[in-house]
């Protein structure tokens, strides 16, 4: 399923077509998304951009089945979400999908090394074994094997964020889904998590991440830019290299400045 | 300007949470109204029984009795009593229930009184005291062919003014009409074993004549002070040429019984109104705490720009003093329309007293009571205000100071190193998750399970001690064994002889068994002032099945005490007392003590066997396998007319109606309350609780989880939070609420020391837990069955 080491391929994940949302809960409803096209290929690291209130988290929850659009589809590895039930979408986001979000969202009744665990372990309850074998060594990997015992508020923000990742990745999933994964944590916290990420990427994980974060979006392969619900602009960035990443965030900044970023 | 920012506060929060405010609001309200409700139907009952009382003039001390008697005695006795004030013998006839007949000319309707099974005494009015009153409160003079029935009787057999009584006379049928009803102050409570009828002097006299009635009088005194009844009573009993083969009774006791059956209900509205405010003050504490912690930054910015605390408390305390306010005036004009309801037997057996400013005040007292205990307790719950640390609320968004946090931090690391999912054997992730929320959060959670502990004792106590006086096996309390069928042979001039062919016939019938004959003897025995009548069942006891408290049942040369006579003479098992008889003294040994609520629950049961010269009988007998007691009990009747003979079902029926009529109703209150809060406090605890979990529920619903397995793991926490404190109130129901109504019981002085719940256990600890359980289940099913279709991602974004 995984393509070789940071190429995307041209077979295409994931894909919206003619997608949009509109919340009926406020008055008068808000149209938050115009008809989105996009796709998402095998691989491929993706970042949404835009400003505040453009909709680019609801583009992320309606293409991961958290919400449903009001219209339009969604595509996973050729597969209709938008016509699954509940509980056949949550069994695509277990098995196929990766959440990081701002906020590290854990279970504080479990220690790290349980709730990260805890959506493999749903996904493969027949193979207790190999999931904590493969969450042992994720942590190992993201250096946070040495607090798998402790309680969410022993350790900090950084640490917390890497959790989320090898919780993210130890279902294997198709695509990891960002949102905002940095927004809470310090330049040094951030730069460890993105660091993560790229690393992530490196092995042929698709991730489509949002951000407001030039650096953070300069890691990316192709940028997308959202304004008022619409898809705008598209920037392919090539391969991350450390060595350019100054020039590269440079030049993103300025590209994001002629879209009135 | 402060006043309209509290009151622009308060608007603004009761408008937001108006879930949550109404859920509050409602069980104010039924607190309010309970305790309104209760304070109401006590004023109402004092006041009405007062008034009438006034009016009816009850005698402070009567004799009942059958036959011959000397009046010239009874006029010296009075003249050697200065205490005594006015005296009269009032004369009555006795007629057997099924000796009169109604019938309404005017649409052909008819019966017999023959359903009741108390004693019916046809007397004229009084003129100087002990007045039968009418509906009005006037004092009726029945003119010739003119009957005043009992009020009771009016609801019982739904008698009407202008219809025809017929009573069966030695001579034929003496007709007579309906022209009104009256209230009697003796004789109003169901305990009661007989009740008056108005008739004329004309009637009376030639009623008399007829005969085939029992003649029987009362005497009757009041007195200069009603305290001195006691003492009179004493004097009167000891006196040995005084007419007393029947009951005797004072004021005070006519006044215990006459308010017992009214203040029950109100008692246990109180009650059960007490349990309402913990409930309500549980879950006030429970949303305040959540409010401050929501809104916990704000409080820190007030701190911060000086404000100081009791300001800050007094804005968030704006809203519980309105909502109490609104809930005790809510209340309370509830209350009004349910005291009607409540005392309408009350009004009936006693009128109704003028609205007085007592009436108005004792409900608004306790209305003031509940407002000021409510907002004191929450007014100490906002006192958490004070310990709020400014930087710790707007930099953390915490209530808790440094070392709460660190506390909190350590006993978190301390849990989660014991839990380990990946050495969790089980195969349901989801019990397994919600098994672990709850004991993280129990502290949260614990308010379920105490009020579903205080519903279930509020709903099952009442319906158990409705069972219990129910239950054939109640009359072993009222000092008899159990058994089918009971025969009382009163005065009458062959008693002696139809006893013996009542037991001859008895013994000798296949179809009834175990037959037992007791005859009620009077002895003398001393107490604080000199020698005073006991009265004593006399009979074998051997093989009585009958609990005793203490001790046994009498063996030769042993008499048992009832509760009340053993607390009054202050003796217990293995103590000796001396009794009198005909100027004979004996000692007895006291075998042992029981329980009896009959006839002002004195009484005493003397091993021995009498068969003349006692002033009553009494035969229990069990009907035989196959056999209809109600057959058996018409075809005894037939045979001695005499003889009353009652299915004993029926006969407990009757005496404890004004009990089980009280229970019945706090029992239907207590289990509509009990259910509604039920339903109503889950459905707010889980509405305040998922909004505090919806970030946990978007993470899991992110990696995978589907609302379904959402709802159910918080369906799963609520169902044993719900099962567990159901389960605890109905067992302590089923032992320590025994002892709780047993010492109630004690208190009101009915001869009760040790109550044996003699329960349904279907009703009580099947279908009102599980009906418990489904409406505080049913409170999670429709707060969770909402999470359905929301966007999980606006759990996420808060």
């Amino acid at each position: 399923m995984k393509e070789e080491a940071n190429m995307s391929s041209d077979r295409v994940t994931l894909e919206c077509k003619a997608l949009t949302k509109t919340y009926f809960s406020t008055e008068p409803p808000s149209q938050v998304l115009h008809g989105i096209d996009l796709q998402v290929r095998t691989g491929e690291f993706l970042v949404v951009m835009g400003a505040s209130g453009s909709g680019k988290s609801t583009l992320l929850y309606s293409i991961s089945g958290m919400d449903r659009p009001t219209s339009g589809n969604v595509l996973l590895e050729g597969r209709e979400l938008t016509s699954l039930d509940d509980t056949e979408v949550s069994r695509v986001r277990l098995t196929k999908m990766g959440f990081i979000f701002q906020q590290a969202y854990f279970l504080s009744n479990l220690n790290l090394q349980d709730n990260i665990l805890l959506p493999a372990l749903k996904a493969s309850p027949n193979d207790k074994d190999g999931v904590v074998k493969r969450v042992d060594a994720l942590m190992e990997r993201f250096g946070i094997d040495h607090v798998k015992r402790h309680g969410i508020t022993q350790v900090s923000g950084g640490q917390l964020q890497r959790a989320s990742i090898c919780r993210a990745l130890a279902g294997e999933p198709a695509v990891l889904f960002a949102d905002e994964p940095t927004g809470a944590l310090n330049s040094s916290m951030s730069t460890e998590v993105m660091n993560a990420l790229t690393d992530v990427h490196s092995d042929g994980t698709t991730i489509v991440m949002v951000t407001h974060d030039p650096a953070c979006a300069a890691r990316a392969d192709r940028v997308v830019y959202l304004r008022d619900g619409l898809l705008v602009d598209t920037r392919d960035q090539g391969k991350w290299t450390e060595a350019a990443a100054k020039q590269r965030e440079d030049d993103l900044f300025s590209w994001l400045s002629d879209n009135g970023f | 300007m402060r006043d309209s920012i509290r009151f622009r506060y308060t608007y603004n929060d009761l408008t937001k949470n108006k879930g949550v405010n109404l859920a509050l609001i409602v069980i104010l309200v039924l607190s309010a109204f309970l305790m309104a409700t209760g304070s109401m139907v006590i004023e109402r009952t004092l006041s009405s029984m007062g008034e009438f009382f006034d009016e009816a003039a009850p005698p402070h001390f009567l004799q009942m009795h059958k036959g011959e008697y000397d009046p010239a005695e009874l006029e010296r006795f009075a003249s050697e009593h200065p205490e005594v004030e006015e005296w009269l013998i009032e004369e009555m006839l006795g007629y057997d229930s099924a000796a009169i007949a109604w019938e309404r000319p005017s649409t052909g309707e008819g019966g017999d009184l023959s359903e009741s099974l108390i004693d019916n005494l046809f007397v004229t009015q009084n003129q100087d005291f002990d007045f039968l009153l009418d509906e009005d409160g006037a004092k009726p003079e029945p003119g010739a062919g003119e009957v005043y029935p009992p009020v009771a009787y009016e609801h019982q057999f739904g008698l009407e003014s202008g219809d025809l009584l017929r009573v069966q006379t030695a001579e034929g049928l003496q007709e007579l009409r309906v022209a009104g009803f009256v209230r009697d102050s003796q004789m109003a409570s169901s305990l009661s074993q007989s009740t008056r009828f108005l008739i004329s002097e004309e009637d009376f006299a030639a009623m008399s004549a007829a005969g085939g009635a029992i003649p029987e009088i009362i005497v009757e005194y009041r007195l200069t002070d009603t305290s001195l009844a006691q003492s009179l009573q004493t004097a009167y009993e000891s006196d040995e040429a005084m007419p007393k083969n029947g009951e005797s009774v004072t004021y005070d006791l006519l006044l215990i019984i006459n308010a017992i059956s009214n203040g029950l209900v109100a008692a246990a509205l109180m009650f059960a109104s007490l349990l309402l405010v913990a409930i309500a003050l549980l879950n006030a504490r429970f949303v305040i705490r959540g409010t401050l912690e929501d809104e916990v930054r704000q409080i820190g910015a007030m701190k911060a720009i000086g404000l100081p605390n009791r300001a800050i408390s007094g804005l968030y305390l704006a809203k519980y003093r309105a909502m109490t306010l609104i809930a005790c005036v809510v209340g309370g004009a509830l209350s009004i329309a349910a005291v009607q309801v409540l005392t309408r037997t009350l009004q009936a057996d006693y009128g109704t007293a003028d609205i007085d400013l007592l009436t108005v005040l004792v409900p608004v007292a306790a209305l003031v009571l509940v407002y000021v205990f409510v907002l004191s307790i929450c007014r100490r719950i906002f006192g958490k205000i004070r310990k709020i640390e400014v930087v710790n609320a707007l930099v953390h968004g915490s209530t808790l100071d440094d070392r709460q946090t660190a506390r909190r931090a350590k006993r978190e690391a301390k849990r989660v190193r014991r839990t380990s999912l990946a050495s969790y054997r089980g195969a349901n992730l989801n019990r397994r998750l919600a098994m672990l929320d709850l004991r993280a959060e129990a502290r949260q959670w614990v308010l379920i399970p105490i009020v579903m502990f205080l519903a279930a004792v509020l709903m099952t106590l009442p319906v158990n001690l409705l069972s219990t006086f129910s239950d054939p096996a109640f009359v072993t309390f009222m000092g008899s064994p159990e058994s089918d069928l009971r025969a009382d042979l009163g005065f009458a001039e062959d008693v002696d002889a139809v006893h013996a062919d009542l037991l001859a016939a008895m013994d000798a019938d296949e179809r009834l068994e175990n037959v037992r004959a007791y005859a009620s003897v009077l002895y003398e025995t001393e107490g604080e002032e000199g020698w005073e009548v006991l009265r004593v069942d006399v009979g074998d006891y051997s093989d009585a099945g009958m609990p005793y408290t203490e001790g046994g049942p009498p063996e030769t040369g042993e008499i048992a005490l009832s509760v009340l006579n053993a607390a009054k003479y202050d003796l217990a098992a293995g103590d000796e007392i001396r009794v009198r008889q005909d100027g004979e003294t004996t000692n007895l040994t006291v075998s042992g003590v029981y329980q009896d609520i009959t006839g002002g629950g004195l009484s005493a049961k003397l091993q021995g066997e009498v068969d003349s010269d006692a002033s009553s009988y009494t035969v229990f007998a069990d009907a035989a396998e196959g056999t209809d007691t109600a057959d058996l009990v018409a075809e005894y009747t037939e045979a001695f007319p005499s003889a009353k003979v009652t299915p004993m079902r029926e006969f407990m029926e009757q005496t404890l109606s004004y009990l089980t009529e009280a229970i019945r109703s706090a029992a239907a209150v207590t289990f509509v309350f009990g259910l509604g809060v039920a339903l109503v406090i889950t459905s707010l605890f889980l509405k305040l609780r998922l909004a505090r979990d919806r970030q946990k529920m978007g993470m899991l619903s992110a990696v995978g989880f589907s609302t379904n397995e959402l709802i159910t793991q918080v369906r799963g926490k609520a169902l044993v939070a719900v099962v567990a404190g159901t389960v605890l109130g109905s067992v302590f129901a089923a032992t320590g609420g025994e002892g709780l109504a047993g010492s109630l019981l004690s208190m009101a002085g009915l001869g009760l020391v040790d109550l044996e719940f003699l329960p349904n256990p279907w009703i009580s600890y099947i279908a009102y837990p599980a009906l418990l359980i489904t409406a505080g289940y049913l409170g999670a099913v429709f707060l969770t069955a909402r999470l359905r279709g929301a966007d999980k991602s606006s759990w996420l974004r808060g």
